[in-house]
């Protein structure tokens, strides 16, 4: 019976400390909010902007509103000498987390990058234009590790302990659709998907506090640098397209 | 006696461990040749580079002298052949302008760059924007699009050149997570 109770307590303390773990750092990341804008480095075209391409509608309702930590996994290695603890938490960005609206972020990344390297015109929607393009996103999510683990290590009457807090690079997963009509006929339809890992240079260190906010720069840089790029493959493309249709 | 003499040991010791912590040990920008930079590793690399023109250094003496201090992290030395320089030609000032970024003295490098009227407008556009951002933690007024607009006006004033996108890519990295 008193091992039963002895287990009983164990389990419930370890539920109770992974929740309040996950809580913990959820509370203390959403403290920090960053900036997202990049440099823009592609090449600067000078090409003929005769066409105008009339920006429609740009639809993003799948990023999260705010960031959230769930518990992936508690390893506990309980030996009598050496015991070692590990929470690993998954970390999902959010609006929450970044200075700017994400959707207005990226019409203003779209619109900048179109005067350096786009051959054609971008305009409001309520302009006369000979295309209109569209913008819908299916998946917009960063994602990443965060690990905190624990050492004792009992020697006689004397112990040690160290504790360790980890960061794991960033993953972003961006999909969206691009759709440009002429005069309500689709002439160009194209799905991008970007993958992207970013490597993380602050990963562990001895101060919490910096290595939480370098976290939440990571999964933002990794967001920024992946629309960076969608918006460029999308910009050749329309580039090409527009090419294509005045050889006709 | 001894206790007195102990006193003065750890006295002395105290000043040597705070002049010590305070001190620039590790510069936070380093001064490489471009040809050296081309083959650097980008990607996980979060050292801030100046480049210098191979060219610049066959040309000058200083220059030359200047590199191969700062590389070897011979400060004093380089202090000490910098005093017995009697003209303020653009060569010194960007030497000087060098040692006090490795120096981490910012407010006196920002001096000696700024009196170097254009002679190397590439490096001096880009040390003054380090130097207003290192100035601007000091003080704690980082404004992250501002130095964004600045790094991209600079990029954009040398469009062919590579080199410098990448150098700039790393510095608004340092900027993003703000070492």
């Amino acid at each position: 019976m008193t091992i039963k109770k002895a287990i009983y307590v164990v389990v419930i303390s370890a539920i109770l400390t992974s929740c309040s773990e996950s809580k913990m750092l959820l509370k203390t990341l959403k403290k920090y909010q960053v900036p997202i804008e990049y440099l823009h480095d592609s090449k600067i075209e000078n090409c003929n902007e005769d066409i105008k391409i009339a920006f429609g509608s740009v639809i993003n309702e799948v990023f999260d509103s705010v960031m959230s930590v769930s518990k992936i996994n508690h390893k506990v290695l309980p030996f009598l000498v050496y015991n070692y603890e590990e929470m690993n938490l998954g970390v999902k960005f959010g609006q929450s987390a970044i200075e700017q609206n994400y959707s207005d972020f990226f019409k203003k990344s779209f619109a900048d990058e179109t005067q350096r390297s786009g051959c054609f015109d971008l305009i409001a929607y309520n302009q006369a234009s000979n295309f209109v393009m569209d913008i819908s996103f299916d998946t917009c999510s960063v994602t990443s590790k965060y690990q905190r683990n624990s050492t004792v290590i009992f020697l006689f009457l004397a112990y040690t302990m160290y504790f360790q807090e980890i960061g794991f690079p960033a993953q972003t997963t961006l999909g969206l659709n691009v759709k440009l009509t002429k005069d309500n006929n689709v002439v160009f339809e194209k799905h991008y998907s970007i993958n992207k890992t970013q490597s993380f240079l602050n990963n562990s260190s001895n101060n919490s506090a910096k290595l939480r906010q370098d976290f939440v720069v990571n999964m933002a840089e990794a967001l920024s640098n992946s629309t960076k790029e969608c918006i460029e493959q999308i910009i050749t493309d329309i580039n090409q397209i527009i090419a294509e249709s005045k050889r006709e | 006696m001894i206790i007195k003499s102990l006193n003065r040991f750890i006295f002395y010791l105290a000043i040597v461990s705070i002049c010590l912590l305070s001190s620039c040990t590790h510069p936070k920008y380093l001064v490489r040749l471009d040809k050296d930079l081309q083959n650097a590793d980008w990607t996980t690399n979060p050292l801030n580079y100046i480049p210098l023109m191979e060219s610049d250094l066959a040309s000058s003496q200083i220059l030359s002298t200047t590199y191969s201090l700062l590389t070897q992290q011979k400060y004093s030395q380089l202090n000490k052949y910098l005093s017995s320089c009697k003209e303020e030609t653009p060569d010194y000032l960007l030497a000087k302008t060098l040692y006090y970024i490795s120096k981490c003295d910012y407010e006196k490098g920002m001096v000696y760059c700024e009196k170097m009227n254009g002679n190397y407008p590439l490096l001096e556009q880009l040390i003054i924007i380090d130097l207003r951002y290192e100035l601007a933690k000091i003080k704690g007024e980082i404004n992250y699009k501002n130095f964004l607009q600045d790094y991209q006006v600079l990029i954009d004033s040398y469009p062919d050149n590579e080199l410098l996108k990448k150098i700039i890519a790393i510095r608004l990295r340092y900027i993003r997570y703000v070492y």
